[in-house]
């Protein structure tokens, strides 16, 4: 509401030039009010009789108590006449500078036109041509494009300025007409603020201090809201320019904290359709605010002319017309630790221009693609075009997806075009759009054939990057694969971090020990991590679940886990089940697997593995080893810890049940013939420690036939090996054969009586001799008598001359057991 | 005036604390800050007081003159305005500015310069109407009757949930009327608007303290990162009790308000126990800090109040701001470059004094002035090349002779 008394409309005001000549003109309306002025619309008769329009200012401060006459008169209260004087004064050297500007360089069509200055009223006016009404204060662009680009023409004219030695610093919508047409220009009309830049270098070296410079808020950089004058230079537009555009972005003027190089800005917030936008319109954008708006005044483009390149380039990212392939939006990886020789290894195969196929792989759950994402978010400004699609199937599903692949103007639905034809003139466009540039095409997932269509792909001269499980090779291509991830501190922190806790020295013996047994598997840490959250348990305690039962048991409560954008909530065994699924496979290859997944890490040499299992060839073996199932070093073959945490809960189907039983039968038909090959033995240890957790196996008779001989031909100073696993037998020492159980028997007595165990012994003994008697085989009896007479004989120690009653005792108990022995042997045929 | 606070900015431009006999020179300084009869007396030589300046009474007869001059009526005794550590209530502020016929800007340096306070508040039913009456040359006896004019409104605890009337819209519409009946109409209309303000300000502070502490952030806090950093560089003492207090994800905001004014471990559990975590003991009667630097110095409890959204004084919130922007940005200078030892460039220095410069004008609040003890602490550390270190030297210094 402001206070100020406009000439009313009809108005006449007669002017008289210093010819002498008297011009008339009538006020047809009031246009708009600045700080200092009110402007008219108003007309003239020329000779002819026609009506011509102009616009006329009229000096007028609002800051000022100026009451209207009724003829007309501006008249200011006598305190402020003097300053009223001082203004119009002002308001005439303006017009002169203004004069000046517009007639040098190009400005004639970026700033009104002053025609004339006259004094009426106790005021000046000014008569300008006739000229738009509509400022940006009013006037709303139709796009972004269209609003970049008027105020790319705020930036040109302010070139000029600079050029011409002034500064505007009122850069604001209220002072931009915006003049209609068959492509929009934009005048500035308002030049109270122009300063001369030697006006201001004298001044600062004249150190004053007392010199104000008026602005807009929210328009105005930190320099001139403290009237800083040392600091005020042609940045102190290019923040106007900056704010000018964010103001018709956003709608408001940027706050303080807008105002920091390292602000971030919500451009869903703005009211234009980007969608068919260059990606990269909101980096260039956000890029421009930070070089404009920033509070310091050297963070800003300190030229009008870089503001105006960086508009020129925002105004390409903002033309929809322009055909274009759009980028993949990639965010960046929440967390990513222990990949930096990885990426860098990455940026050095890219940057070899021969390598334009790059595999890269690694086993299921191992980060490949969270290391794509990160390596493409990091290097986003390296290429031009990134586009980093899932593989639908084969490689031509994948690139005519218009979804994923998206090109401005072409969309197969319009084409109608079938799958084929569409694949090739889609490669076309994309070849020619790409030509020139640095581009990138990733499909995520890849387990197709290596055919003529990618071949076709790499025509177009993007590289390309084929993420899979599995190994590939092609001529010039590449493969990185990727390992667990080396560094130990790495896997702590990515441990740490799901965990919601630094871990304590006490627990780090526990955690390296986890590490351990996951081969530091990345996703399985991760959901180790989760589990002890979610069921409340200590490091150690998941490492002692870890150890009984494998980590998928570690814990029955649901965690939360994120793959490829999507979210699950499940327990930890079935996002295994999930990350390894069994039905991708053929039933032969789940049961070389399921055999696999007996053996222990050491694994087998991959042509025992075949002759144990008759396998005509390794072929299957093979294709399991490039698919990513089975690690292979040298001739052994065997299972990553967290693969065979993965098949071991595949169930035991009756297929899987004989094909293990020979595999097992094969073992113990070996120590059966070359007991002393201990390769075997060992071999055998360790499937029964993996049979353990198969109860299925357990039932097998070749199981109960492998683990009594394992036990009986395993070294004698593996004797804990020997105690505890004869203590599983002999409570059941039925199911077996008799004859091994004796011996087993035997061998348990034997440590014993080395160890001093008498008592032990003796139990065993008699246990021996329930055997002995239900067997009620000579045989059987002459073993049992044969492990008496050994246990006596230990306990006599010697002393067969026997002089005390206990050495007379027990060398008749001897001798009566060795008489027994012989009597046995003799019934049996030895 | 301008000497005045030169002389400060020297001081704070050429003072180190790797200097000899810096902490002497500290307190030398912090005697330089003048009180507001001090500042007053200096504000009434510029206005025309010819006589000697430590005659209270002739300073007193002086203003009498003036009060009647202007038809204002005088408070009860000047002379108590001249007393060591005076400070004026904002009501009897004011009036001064009518009495000496100050304009707009001159009332808003007034304030700020001389009372160390924020200029006319806008947003203050009151102060709208001082403003809208220094602007268009009305008297002191106008703005009174005005303001018996309006109905007024307690103000309330906390920043209600409904769309706010900033302070600039408020200004904006203030500055385009001449008449007081329109004045009164947009008042009376908006009333309910004036039970708050600082609503910027509260915002900015929110903001900056969850990105400081770790309540809105999925990773660490800044405070979290740069305690990692204390630790390696710092918390070598066998006695735990020594090392600098630190926060982690836990923390709670004392525990955060110690790291960032640099407690030690034993300072922070002795201060949070004993004292209901209130540096207030230290902080008064303080040499090393000047009255107007302690009143209103941050607190825990403070900082909890603002986060909750309610009402503070202008002075609470404006240096609770100052601190949180200058923490946050030494604290990012330090956690990007990975060291703790960063060495401020003096382009980062400028930077951040623009920086907290600039969230001060959009709150409203006058940017960082010499001459005020506490902004001073600030404008000090940033000349040190680092700046964070320097400000918990000084406040260490604080606590040093506070124990002396």
């Amino acid at each position: 509401m402001d206070h100020r008394n406009a000439l009313q409309p009809q108005t006449l005001l007669s002017f008289t030039s210093k010819k002498g000549e008297v011009i008339q003109y009538k006020i047809e309306g009031e246009i708009g009010r600045g700080g200092s002025c009110i402007v008219y619309e108003v007309s003239r008769r020329t000779q002819t009789g026609d009506k011509t329009f102009y616009r006329m200012k009229e000096y007028y401060p609002y800051k000022q108590n100026i009451h209207r006459e009724s003829d007309g008169t501006l008249k200011p209260l006598q305190q402020e006449e003097e300053e009223f004087q001082i203004g119009k004064e002002k308001f005439q050297r303006d017009f002169s500078r203004t004069n000046q500007l517009f007639y040098s360089n190009s400005n004639y069509a970026s700033m009104v036109n002053q025609l004339d200055i006259f004094e009426k009223n106790g005021t000046s006016y000014i008569v300008s041509t006739y000229s738009s009404k509509k400022t940006l204060a009013v006037y709303k662009p139709d796009s972004l494009k269209e609003c970049i680009t008027l105020v790319k023409h705020v930036a040109y004219v302010l070139c000029n300025i600079h050029k011409a030695g002034y500064l505007y610093l009122d850069t604001k919508p209220e002072n931009i007409l915006v003049v209609e047409g068959a492509t929009k220009q934009v005048q500035l009309f308002d030049f109270d603020s122009l300063l001369s830049i030697s006006e201001l270098t004298s001044f600062i070296k004249l150190q004053r201090s007392d010199i104000r410079v008026s602005y807009s808020r929210g328009f105005a950089p930190i320099e001139l809201q403290k009237a800083n004058i040392k600091r005020i230079g042609p940045y102190t537009d290019v923040f106007g320019v900056g704010a000018l555009l964010f103001y018709l972005l956003f709608g408001y003027t940027p706050t303080a904290p807008q105002c920091r190089t390292t602000a971030v800005y919500d451009f869903s917030s703005i009211s234009y359709n980007t969608k068919q936008c260059d990606n990269k319109i909101f980096r260039a954008l956000e890029k421009f605010f930070h070089c404009t708006i920033a509070v310091y005044y050297a963070d800003r483009y300190q030229t009008m002319e870089e503001a105006f390149r960086a508009l020129e380039k925002l105004e390409r990212y903002a033309d929809t017309l322009v055909p274009r392939i759009y980028s993949t939006h990639i965010e960046k990886e929440r967390i990513l630790f222990g990949r930096e020789e990885e990426l860098a290894q990455m940026d050095r195969v890219l940057e070899n221009p021969e390598h334009s196929l790059v595999f890269v792989t690694g086993m299921g759950g191992i980060g490949k693609s969270s290391f794509l994402r990160e390596y493409l978010f990091t290097r986003r400004d390296k290429f031009d075009v990134i586009l980093y699609v899932p593989y639908m199937g084969s490689i031509e599903a994948t690139i005519i997806n218009d979804n994923t692949i998206t090109i401005n103007t072409l969309r197969q639905e319009e084409e109608r075009e079938s799958d084929t034809r569409y694949f090739e003139k889609k490669l076309q466009r994309m070849k020619e759009l790409l030509h020139g540039t640095s581009s990138i095409l990733v499909i995520d997932n890849f387990i197709g054939k290596l055919d003529d269509k990618l071949w076709a792909v790499l025509q177009t001269g993007i590289q390309v990057i084929l993420v899979s499980r599995q190994h590939y090779s092609y001529k010039n291509s590449f493969e990185l694969q990727l390992h667990r991830i080396s560094k130990l501190e790495a896997l702590r922190q990515l441990f740490e971090y799901h965990l919601g806790r630094k871990i304590s020295r006490e627990e780090e013996r526990a955690f390296e020990k986890l590490v351990h047994s996951v081969g530091g598997h990345t996703l399985v840490l991760e959901l180790i991590a989760k589990q002890i959250v979610n069921s409340y348990l200590t490091v150690d305690k998941a490492l002692y679940l870890a150890e009984k039962d494998g980590f998928t048991a570690i814990g029955s409560e649901k965690i939360d886990y994120e793959k490829d954008e999507k979210s699950f909530n499940d327990t930890i065994g079935n996002l295994i089940d999930f990350l390894f699924k069994e039905n991708e496979l053929s039933e032969s290859k789940r049961i070389l697997l399921k055999l696999l997944s007996l053996l222990g890490s050491h694994g087998i040499e991959i042509n025992q593995f075949q002759e144990s299992l008759d396998l005509i060839s390794k072929d299957e073996i093979h294709e399991l080893i490039k698919e990513g199932w089975v690690l292979q070093s040298g001739e052994v073959i065997f299972l990553h810890q967290v693969i065979w945490e993965a098949i071991h809960r595949w169930e035991w189907i009756s297929r899987f049940l004989v094909e293990a039983d020979k595999f097992l039968l094969y073992f113990y038909t070996e120590i059966q013939l070359q007991p002393i090959k201990h390769q075997f033995v060992r071999q055998a240890r360790e499937i029964l420690l993996r049979c353990k957790r198969e109860k299925a196996i357990c039932n097998l008779s070749s199981y109960k036939k492998l683990h009594p001989i394992t036990v009986l031909n395993t070294p004698l100073y593996k004797e804990e090996y020997i105690l505890e696993q004869s203590r599983i037998i002999f409570k059941n020492y039925t199911q077996y054969d008799s004859k091994m159980i004796m011996k087993l028997f035997h061998i348990v007595v034997e440590i014993h009586m080395k160890n001093g165990q008498r008592k032990e012994a003796v139990h065993v003994l008699k246990q021996a001799k329930h055997l002995a008697k239900q067997a009620k085989q000579h045989s059987m009896y002459a073993l049992y008598y044969n492990m008496v007479s050994e246990y006596y004989d230990i306990l006599l120690n010697g002393a067969y001359d026997a002089e005390t009653m206990e050495e007379k005792r027990l060398l008749k108990k001897l001798l009566r057991s060795v008489y027994k022995e012989l009597h046995a042997d003799r019934e049996t045929g030895c | 005036m301008i000497y005045y606070t030169e002389a400060l900015d020297f001081q704070a431009e050429t003072l180190s604390p790797d200097e000899e006999g810096y902490e002497e020179r500290l307190l030398e300084i912090a005697s330089l800050f003048r009180d507001f009869g001090e500042a007053f007396t200096a504000f009434l030589v510029e206005h025309g007081y010819k006589g000697d300046v430590s005659d209270v009474e002739a300073k007193a007869e002086f203003l009498r003159e003036r009060y009647k001059m202007a038809g204002i009526k005088t408070p009860r005794d000047f002379k108590e305005w001249f007393r060591p550590n005076k400070q004026l209530k904002r009501e009897t502020m004011i009036p001064i500015c009518f009495v000496f016929q100050l304009g707009l800007e001159e009332t808003n340096e007034f304030l700020r310069c001389v009372c160390l306070e924020r200029g006319l508040d806008c947003h203050t039913l009151n102060e709208a109407i001082y403003y809208f009456c220094i602007k268009n040359k009305y008297s002191y006896h106008d703005a009174k009757e005005l303001i018996d004019r309006i109905p007024k409104l307690k103000k309330i605890k906390a920043i209600p949930k409904q769309e706010i009337l900033y302070t600039g819209t408020v200004r904006e519409y203030v500055d385009s009327i001449k008449e007081k009946e329109q004045l009164v109409e947009y008042l009376t209309e908006n009333r309910e608007n004036f039970q708050y303000n600082n609503v910027t300000a509260i915002q900015y502070i929110k903001e900056l303290w969850g990105e400081i502490s770790i309540e809105t952030s999925e990773f660490d806090g800044w405070a979290v990162k740069e305690s990692h950093f204390i630790d390696e560089a710092y918390n070598r003492f066998e006695m735990k009790a020594d090392d600098y207090a630190l926060v982690n994800k836990e923390s709670s905001t004392w525990s955060i308000f110690s790291q960032i004014v640099g407690l030690r471990n034993y300072q922070k559990n002795e201060y949070g126990m004993k004292y209901n975590r209130s540096l207030a003991t230290v902080l008064s009667s303080n040499a090393l800090m000047p009255l107007n630097a302690s009143y209103c110095f941050p607190s825990q409890h403070s900082i909890d109040k603002v986060l909750r959204g309610e009402q503070g004084e202008n002075e609470l919130v404006r240096k609770i701001l100052i601190l949180l922007i200058f923490y946050k940005y030494w604290v990012e200078k330090i956690v990007e470059n990975g060291d703790i030892f960063y060495e401020a460039k003096r382009r980062d220095a400028a930077e951040c004094l623009e920086t907290i410069d600039q969230y001060l004008l959009d709150a409203g609040y006058p940017v960082l002035y010499a001459g005020n003890p506490y902004d001073w602490i600030f404008k000090w550390s940033l000349n040190s090349e680092h700046p964070l270190e320097a400000f918990r030297t000084y406040m260490g210094e604080v606590f040093a002779v506070k124990e002396e």
